[in-house]
Parts: structure tokens; sequence; C-alpha cells
């Protein structure tokens, strides 16, 4: 297997669990959760990957992250869960063909999930920035709900220590006899008579071995899975889907302290999902600043007052299209993204209405993060702010990332994978992460993520075409 | 082809020095020696493809300053949003200002250190 994230992880698990010999390569670290501070410069050095500088370009380019290391994004994200909604699997077993997605297994599935991850609500009351997400909201009447997390909680660790996948199923995957190997990359798999036949891979030292095996699964996440296959050789319908979730953010100043530099707001407000949603970003000063940058002329000498502010977003599902190739000579692959106009005006739309919902919260005053934003203090500014806005003068990130390699039926022309993950062409590679989604779910992805893998590998295990292969 | 990893120095010193003193003048010089430490170290870094196009734009950028001056060159572009050029000057002030406030919270706008707190020392975590 060649990555341990959200799908990597559980896959090793169940595989080494059903006695299969499990070989798992990863390209980054293997750093014990709660090693490094949450959404610090120090955790995007080691864990993220090219240190959390990574770029979708197009007008806007749009900045993303990816995790970089033992247990991938579930290592550095929020921890906030979401199961997909049902009205969600349906449409993409009539849309994309998918016969066997079945809405009913899939829900016992993330039952499973949430018991080996301790999905739970806060014991306590949320943060003073979370609070004001609430607030807002409910002033204005909006959908909106405390998400859960993968967390456990206790007097050691009052604020919660993050299940990630090097606390679950990567440990489990050990158990059961699993190898995991990290400072290991993936760079290319050989292929002839329709078989990889190894993988070439680069050791942290430098040097290059192959690795033989009878079946290879790749979980590198939905932009190094489809790079991997492209440097491979495999090109049909890979890495031409890529589907994400652009955001916009802005900062708020109450009248009181309320940053919290360690966290995010475990509140979320749904009135308009899944086209747009609100919630809560990182606030430690550095970002303060950041999102203060775009207009520092402006808004620069507010950032004194940062421990009165916290960074909100406002998410879209997308109607763009983004890339995913890989240029000869180059280790990295070249990601682009496109947003469509209605993505931009929606930028534009949601972020007039966080700027509202903030100001209903108590902010004393709001910033836009785009050059040339006004400071927002009355709901004549959200309406100056929404003219001005232009996408291209926004700081545009996300930090979900799909659909690269998208599992379809039969029928369905721009499948990169069958219905459970196997690529088409070549008889014993199959993708198991976030690269398979048909397209952006509209929620945090990772929930999502999971039960799919699980539903890959089990069927992996009981089909009698890999059994045969099994050792 | 072989893959490799392409790890060019993008040659932004000179201008991300002056565009650092143009944001932030009241930045004492240690700490913006740090800074700018910091900031290539993340620009070593860059995935492979962007490393090839910031490094043109910043040797773009470092012609122009050579001709006209880096600090009148900062001063212009860390103004105007030129295309292009403005998603490297982005970048630039981005890594800046995450590493200074998160580094030495207690900055004010222009740079300058409101409490006389240690260079080097962060002190995000005492004022949970």
């Amino acid at each position: 297997m060649i990555g341990s994230g959200a799908g990597g992880a559980p896959t090793a698990a169940l595989l080494a669990e059903d006695g299969l010999d499990v070989l798992v390569i990863e390209e980054g670290p293997w750093i014990p959760q709660g090693a490094l501070r949450p959404f610090s410069l120090e955790q995007m050095e080691h864990q993220y990957r090219s240190r959390g500088v990574t770029v979708a370009l197009g007008r806007p380019s749009i900045a993303y992250t990816e995790g970089r290391c033992a247990g991938g994004g579930s290592e550095i994200n929020s921890g906030l869960y979401w199961r997909p909604p049902p009205t969600l699997l349906e449409r993409w077993r009539d849309q994309y063909g998918l016969a066997a997605l079945d809405p009913d297994g899939i829900d016992s599935i993330l039952d499973e999930v949430e018991r080996d991850l301790s999905v739970q609500l806060l014991p306590g009351t949320a943060s003073a920035p979370s609070e004001m997400l609430r607030r807002g909201a409910a002033a204005l009447g909006w959908y909106h709900d405390e998400v859960p997390r993968w967390m456990t909680y206790s007097d050691q660790e009052p604020a919660g220590r993050r299940q990630s996948m090097t606390e679950t199923y990567l440990p489990r995957a050990q158990q059961a006899g699993a190898r995991i190997v990290p400072g290991c990359r993936a760079e290319r798999i050989e292929i002839g008579d329709g078989r990889a036949r190894c993988v070439v891979v680069v050791a942290a030292g430098g040097d290059r071995h192959r690795i033989r095996f009878r079946h290879l699964i790749v979980c590198a996440g939905a932009i190094q899975t489809p790079a991997l296959l492209l440097r491979s050789g495999l090109r049909r319908n890979i890495g031409r889907t890529l589907a994400i979730h652009p955001t916009v953010k802005l900062a708020a100043r109450f009248d009181s302290p309320i940053n919290v530099v360690d966290d995010v707001p475990v509140h979320q407000v749904k009135e308009f999902a899944p086209q747009l949603s609100f919630g809560g970003s990182a606030s430690h000063p550095g970002l303060v600043a950041l999102s203060l940058a775009d207009s520092w002329d402006k808004f620069g000498d507010r950032i004194v007052d940062w421990e009165r502010m916290s960074v909100y977003y406002a998410a879209i599902t997308s109607e763009g299209h983004g890339r995913v190739r890989a240029i000869p000579g180059f280790t990295d692959p070249l990601v682009t993204y496109r947003l469509t106009r209605r993505d931009e005006a929606l930028l534009g739309r949601g972020l007039a209405r966080l700027s509202l919902l903030m100001l209903e919260a108590g902010a004393q005053e709001v910033y836009p993060s785009f050059r040339k934003a006004p400071v927002v203090r009355t709901r004549s500014d959200v309406a100056e702010q929404q003219r001005r806005f232009s996408a291209t003068r926004a700081t545009v990130m996300t930090v979900h990332l799909c659909s690269t390699v998208p599992i379809g039926g039969v029928g369905d022309g721009r499948r990169g994978a069958d219905e459970w993950g196997a690529i088409p062409g070549v008889s014993n590679v199959a993708v198991n992460d976030a690269s398979l989604l048909p397209d952006a779910p509209g929620v945090n992805p990772q929930a999502t993520v999971m039960a799919l893998a699980i539903r890959n590998v089990r069927h992996f295990i009981e089909c009698a075409r890999f059994r045969d292969g099994a050792s | 082809m072989k893959p490799t990893g392409l790890r060019v120095p993008i040659p932004a010193g000179r201008f991300a020095e002056q565009l650092l003193r143009h944001d932030l003048p009241g930045l004492s010089d240690e700490r913006r020696r740090q800074t700018l430490a910091f900031t290539q170290s993340r620009l070593r870094v860059l995935p492979s493809p962007m490393t090839v196009g910031v490094g043109a734009v910043a040797m773009l950028v470092g012609a122009l300053g050579s001709v006209i001056g880096h600090r009148r060159v900062a001063g212009v572009l860390g103004h105007r949003a030129l295309p292009v050029v403005r998603d490297y000057v982005r970048l630039l002030r981005s890594l800046s200002f995450a590493y200074v406030w998160e580094t030495w919270p207690d900055t004010a706008t222009d740079g300058s250190s409101i409490s006389a707190s240690t260079d080097g020392a962060s002190v995000v975590g005492e004022r949970r």
C-alpha cells in the first residue's frame, strides 16, 4: 500500500486483520498525535507537504494543504465529523451509475467508524469563537449545529485528543502484523502485460528500491495518487476531475478577548448547505495577520488586537474543475483549478453573509480577506463589501480535495476507477482514498472517504479474483 | 524520464528584504534576519513546478530591482497588484506575516515590538 491517511489506514488494518501480508509505504514521518502544536508553523514544517505552501494555479490561484505524514490529513485537520447526507449518496449512485453504492450499507459502516474514532460532541461548553458562530446564526434564524469530532476527552487532556489514524487504525494494522515504513516515497509503478510488477521507491537516504507485490492499493490522497498513476503511465480519466470546496475568509473583532490559538470552532452554519457553509478557522496571531494581509494598508493597524479576533470562512460547493498533471522531470505534480463565474459570485455572496453573521454575533468590526475590502461595521457596509468583492482579489483556499480518480459505473465516461476503486486496464492496482469520491460532497469529507475505503477493502477481501492471489 | 527533485534557490533575497522593510519598517534587524531566513526556507521546498514559476517572477523582479533599485520596486509592488507579480508579493508577504506574528505576537503594525519581549522566543502559549 502507498499512503497511510484516512483511506489507507483503515484499508491496512482490515487487510492485515484478514491475514494478508501488508506493507504500507508512507512518504512523511511518523509523528505521534499531540507532539506538535496544532495549526502551527512547526506542524506545517513537519506534517504538511511543502511545509504548507501548495497552490492550485488559476485565476485566482487557490492555496491548499496536504498532510505528509503517517496518518495523512487526519493528523492535521480540524477533526470535525460529518456523515455524508443520504441524498448525496443517492445522487452519486444515480448520477454515476454506482449500482452497488448502498446508502444503508454506508450508514452501518459509519456506525463502526464513529465507535472506532470516538466521535462525540464536546463534553463542556464550546470555545468563544465557536459561540460567536452559534450566536450569529441564532440571531439570524439560520440553521446551525455543533459538529461532533473524532476526539477523546479526559482530565489530562480536557481540550481533547484527536483520534487520528496514528491513534486508531494504524496501531490496529500494526498489531495485526502490517509493516508501516515512513520516510519512503513511491516514485512510479512499473507495469507490464496489464499487471503492476513493482513500485520504485526512494528511501529516506535517497536510495532507490523496487518493491514487488501481488496487489497494490494506492492511498496517497487526491493529489499524490493521480500524480503517481500518471507518472506510471496510467492516464485514462486520471487527474482530470479535481473537485474542492473553495473558501474565503474574514477576521472578526469583538469587544473582549476570544482568540484560541490552537483549536477551531465546533459550530458550523448550514442554512445554505450544501452550496454554502460557514465555520471557523485556526486563528493563531500569524493566521490573523495573514487574514488581514490583503488590505494591510487599511487593516494592518488592527493586528495588535489579535486576542479579540478570530478567523472565519465561507466554503462553497464549486462547479469548477481542476487538474493534476505529472510533468516529466518534475517530482511534484502541477495542480490547476478554475472557478466558474457562478463560483466566484457565490464566494462573494457567502463572504457577505458571513460578515452579516459576525455583526449579528456582536463583532465590532469585520475584515474581509480581499484586496480593497472595506472595514465592515454595519449592514450597509456588507452591501459595499459584496459590491467590491472579486475572487481574483481574494485569498481563496481549500483543505478539501477529492475526485481525481473518480469511481463510476461501466457506462460512466469520466470514471477513473471502477465501482470498487480498481483501475481499469491493470489487474492488480486499486485506489482507496479521497481520489475516489465522484465529486465534492459539500461536507468535511473524511467520514465519506473512510466509509468508502472500508466498503471497498471488504469487497476486495471477499472478491474471489483477488482472493486467489492473496497470500 | 525519471522524476527528480528540482530545488533551485529562488532569488528572492533582496526584494524580499525590501518588501519586509516596506511592510514592517519597525522590525528589528535580528527579527528581519530570522524572518527572511524562514521565508527562504519555505521557498526552497516549494513544489517543483511552482519553483519554476516563482523563480521566473523572482528573477524578473530582481532584474528590475537591480536597474531601478530594490527599494523602489518593493515600494511600487507592495501597493499595486500587478498581474502575475501580485501572487509572488502575496506569497512573500504571507510567509513573513505568518512567521512574525506567530513567533512574536506582541508585534505592532509596523513590525516594532510592543513589549520588550526577547527575540526568538514564541509567547503564543503564554497568552492563552
